[in-house]
């Protein structure tokens, strides 16, 4: 409990640094939303220079950072100048399809990669084997933007797999088995895309912890009393293997969470990619910082989750080792 | 000492598909006929309709070669015989390299990759092992014959309670559920440890010191009630009082449930009081067999000789004062890539002949139940 | 307090260590408990020159933290460390350093204690290097008649140590240890994972060199099986105290102490069928 309260608190020190950081950066970087109006010559500087101070956009930085604070605290998230609304019922809906679409990316790559890099260590140094790391290796290459166009182009010539969106039109009115069936219509493009991409990296780990736990004593002790093989891979081996996966799997979760971003822009996935690619060109402050704030709390969840993970998985942590 | 590391691999070997199908098709009538050992609860092993007087395991002309690096096969054993009869405790002693260890894996079958038996038959309670498939080894392992290694340090899974541990190995021989496979594993942790054994149960093993932790190995060994066990240096790395009660604990065990016992060591002292046989092994090969008393009190072969003389006395037992160099050896044992063409002892034999470099002496008896390799009584 | 003792009684002690304590700190992350452990809690021992002192324990009994205080390794909590009449602890760094060549330590793990990659000529003059001794030729001159002294030959010298055997290694540690010329030599478990045979013929190499080099020997174990060919005095070590002192001889025939009577007891001997029972 004490060692949950630790990562806890560690991880509330790391959101105010990155909004504060955030915040820094953007407020700091050239241009303000204002820019636009300011170079139309029908709206007056007079006008701006009012709406600006409406926005508050003319007080001082720890000001401003001071008044988002109190609008988190009171669940608005800032004010968004583009969309004319409070930050938070934008954010909180894109970030629910970034985190359907993150999450099911990690899940399925994970499911995946764990199978295919226990089998390749089971066979080291075999046809088999050989074959995984070299196609692995080989997709490692590939660029996500790459990937995902190509997908894109599938999608368009054979009219198999929607080219965009989260549902698709009339989606309101489908029962819910065929709700279902659409939505995973739309999810399919982008997660394979993600999966694709992370794929090779947890393969090679996965394996790579598997050769080195394959080796060990208790391993050779245990297959020298008779326990089935595949008892063996998976109950024996796999377990005594997850540590450092583990601590692979927190950064899994970052890495995944930047590239959704891109993969949902190209792909038109309706999740905060579009979203913080659209605010950070219209210099709609708070929404970029509310975006980033959200993928923020992802990781860290992810990065906990990793640290739960592992606290259970090894009594050696658990106990403290002598 | 250094062990190599053993690797492993778990694939298959290519004749398994095709031997997994027939015994699925012929199933329990291949089981029974195959005379299996059914081992009884609560006592040693019985075997079917045999006399306890005959061998449990005959090993004939075991030969094992270990590929290299480079690929190059080097012979570490070499032509390798003994019995071992229902209940007798046989020890091998010998140093590093001399060939016990993999003698040990070979046996079972669990040697590393590139580790090949070239020749030679094991015969375990009628079943011939060197051409036996994995299935059927899984079987025997851990339940017929059962292994325990060196390094008790970190033969345990570090992750799994240590009573969980000792329970896997009943399960996957016994098929029990959970729950009586716990119970049984009470009871064979019970024989090794004496009060409450529900704390040791539920400990880990980095939570348990290391003679703890060989005591779970052999219970764990033990839980099956197998016919044969194995250990390989069960002492090594533990402390002289922790190995005093192992060697005290083995003794008492084998006694007490009538298991037969190959037992693995570089210190004559350690076989000593545990071993009614033993073979000294030198580069591969056995040179000296014969009963533990007479082969300590009048050996034969030089090596053993040698051996058995550079063995330190404690001052209680040497009339000499305190400091005092031993008779040692001279040199060191031969490369088994570059053997000489003779006698493997010969460079550092005392009492080396001409014809001892020309070829490897044969099998000599010089007396009833002892057998000798060297050149100085015949071969 | 003197940096400097002299007198005729201390000038035959080579080692003199008084009280010395050792103390390992535990403490958790927001908490205010603080373990305290005592590896070596309160320990005094001296060793004559020429002689060797068997320090003998259990694992936990704190003989290689005091091992590994002497040379410096770990730094005592307190007590004082005397060689050959001067104070090591008030020593500075410099006034250390012509000192740290003479007190050698040699480990138990012959694998772990040598680089593998680097050939058996560069283990042995590695600490002539290190100490900026000599010229490149003169290194080698005195790397090669090491190894000849402990056995090895010279015709192995461009070898990688990881093609020697363990006894072998053993061998080159020991030269190695040897090339500063050292008084006082630590053999830390240094037989403990050798072959008999190989164990006999080091032990033969050391009293050999202690006879013509005038070597004094702390020879650290838990097996007494070696201590009677190898050492004079003998000292048990429990719980990081030293609970009996006496000549090897003595010890081994007539323990007084119930630790050091189990030690003795648990010697697997030949003679006696049952192990763990003292020969009659």
């Amino acid at each position: 409990m004490r060692f949950l309260a630790g990562r806890l608190l560690h991880g509330l020190f790391l959101l105010f640094g990155v909004s504060v950081l955030s915040f820094l950066f953007v407020a700091l970087a050239p241009g303000s939303f204002l820019d636009e109006m300011r170079l139309s010559p029908q709206i007056s500087p007079e006008t701006v220079a009012a709406l600006r101070a409406q926005y508050g956009l003319d007080r001082p930085l720890p000001v401003r950072y001071a008044r988002w604070v109190r609008s988190v605290l009171r669940g608005e998230l800032g004010f968004s100048f583009a969309y004319n609304t409070p930050a938070a019922p934008l954010l909180r809906v894109r970030a629910r399809n970034t985190l359907v679409l993150t999450g099911s990316a990690t899940l399925l790559a994970w499911a995946t990669a764990i199978p295919i890099g226990v089998w390749a260590a089971a066979r080291k140094g075999r046809a088999v084997d050989q074959l995984t790391t070299a196609s692995a290796t080989a997709l490692l290459a590939v660029p996500d933007l790459l990937l995902a166009l190509g997908l894109l182009l599938l999608a368009v010539r054979t009219g198999w797999f929607p080219t965009g969106g989260m549902v698709s039109l009339g989606f309101e009115g489908l029962g819910f088995g065929a709700k279902v069936k659409d939505a995973a219509r739309h999810l399919t493009l982008p997660v394979v895309t993600l999966v694709v991409g992370t794929l090779p990296v947890l393969v090679k780990h996965v394996r790579a912890a598997m050769i080195e736990v394959l080796d060990s004593a208790f391993l050779r002790t245990a297959r020298g009393h008779g326990i089935p093989r595949q008892r063996l891979l998976f109950r024996y081996a796999l377990p005594a293997a997850a540590n450092p996966l583990i601590s692979l799997f927190g950064f899994s979760v970052g890495a995944l969470l930047s590239t959704s971003l891109l993969v949902e822009v190209v792909m038109s996935w309706p999740g905060l990619g579009p979203l913080l690619l659209e605010a950070i060109l219209a210099r709609d402050l708070y929404l970029v910082i509310g975006a980033v704030m959200f993928s923020t709390v992802f990781l860290l969840a992810g990065n906990l989750l990793a640290d739960v993970l592992l606290y259970a998985n090894d009594p050696r942590i658990r106990t403290g080792e002598r | 000492m250094a062990t190599h590391p053993v690797h492993f691999d778990l694939s298959p070997p290519p004749l398994h598909t095709a031997r997994l199908v027939c015994s699925l098709a012929s199933g329990k009538t291949l089981f029974l006929a195959s005379g299996f050992a059914e081992p009884q609860p609560g006592g040693g092993c019985q075997l079917h309709g045999r006399p306890p007087q005959a061998a449990l395991l005959r090993v004939r002309d075991l030969t094992v070669q270990l590929a290299t690096d480079t690929g190059a096969a080097i012979p570490v054993v070499e032509a390798v015989s003994f019995d071992i009869a229902v209940g007798e405790a046989v020890g091998i002693l010998g140093e590093s390299g001399c060939g016990k260890t993999t003698t040990a894996l070979a046996l079972l079958r669990l040697l590393p990759p590139g580790g090949k038996i070239v020749r030679g038959s094991i015969e375990f309670a009628g079943r011939e092992l060197v051409t036996s498939g994995e299935r059927e080894l899984e079987k025997i392992r851990g339940a017929e014959i059962s292994l325990i290694f060196q390094e008790p340090g970190i033969a345990l899974h570090p992750m799994r309670r240590v009573g969980d541990q000792v329970g896997e190995v009943i399960h996957a021989h016994r098929g029990w559920n959970w729950k009586r496979c716990r119970e049984e594993a009470a009871t064979a942790l019970a024989q090794v440890f004496s009060g409450e054994i529900s704390r040791i149960s539920e400990a880990y093993p980095h939570q348990l010191s290391g003679g703890q932790r060989q005591r779970v190995l052999i219970a764990q060994a033990l839980a099956c009630r197998p016919a044969l066990v194995i250990a390989d240096e069960p002492t090594a790395s533990l402390d002289a009082t922790t190995q005093a009660e192992i060697l005290a604990l083995i003794k008492d065990l084998k006694q007490r449930l009538g298991v037969a016992l190959l037992l693995i060591s570089h210190n004559p002292a350690i076989l000593a009081g545990l071993a009614d046989r033993i073979l000294v092994m030198y580069s591969g090969r056995v040179v000296e067999e014969g009963p533990l008393e007479r082969v300590y009190r009048a050996p034969l072969h030089p090596y053993t000789k040698g051996l058995l003389a550079s063995m330190p006395r404690g001052a209680s037992e040497s009339p000499a004062a305190g400091k005092a160099k031993l008779p040692a050896i001279s040199g060191s044992p031969p490369d088994p890539a570059r053997l000489p063409p003779g006698c493997p002892f010969e460079p550092r034999c005392p009492d080396r002949l001409a014809i001892c470099t020309t070829r490897g002496p044969e099998e000599v008896q010089p007396e009833a139940a002892r057998r000798v390799w060297c050149f100085k009584y015949g071969g | 307090m003197a940096a400097e003792q002299t007198s005729p009684e201390v000038a035959s002690t080579l080692l003199r260590v008084k009280g010395l304590r050792k103390f390992y700190e535990q403490r958790r992350w927001l908490s205010r408990r603080r373990f305290v452990v005592p590896a070596v809690d309160g320990v005094d021992l001296t060793i004559a020159r020429g002689t060797t002192l068997a320090l003998v324990g259990e694992s936990g009994s704190g003989k290689s933290t005091l091992a590994r205080c002497l040379v410096r390794l770990e730094e005592p909590t307190a007590g004082e460390i005397w060689y050959d009449g001067k104070n090591l602890l008030l020593l500075s760094r410099a006034e250390l350093r012509p000192i740290q060549g003479q007190i050698q330590l040699i480990f138990q793990d012959p694998a772990a204690a040598l680089n593998p990659r680097l050939t058996a000529l560069e283990i042995v003059v590695e600490p002539l290097l290190v100490q900026g001794r000599g010229t490149r030729r003169e290194r080698r001159e005195r790397g090669l008649a090491l190894m000849e002294k402990v056995g090895l030959l010279s015709q192995w010298a461009e070898r990688p140590a990881a093609e020697f055997s363990g006894g072998q290694r053993q061998r080159l540690a020991i030269a190695r240890a040897l090339a500063l010329e050292p008084r006082l030599l630590i053999l830390d478990e240094a037989l403990s994972a050798l072959d008999l045979s190989v164990q006999a013929q080091i032990v033969n190499l050391l009293l050999e060199l202690q006879g013509s080099r005038g070597l004094t020997y702390l020879y650290i174990t838990h097996d007494l099986s070696l201590v009677g060919h190898l050492a004079d005095e003998m000292a048990v070590m429990q719980r990081g105290r030293i609970v009996e002192r006496a000549s090897a001889r003595e010890l081994l025939r007539h323990p007084q102490h119930a630790h050091t009577r189990a030690l003795v007891a648990a010697v697997p001997r030949l003679e006696t069928l049952t192990p763990g029972q003292v020969a009659p």
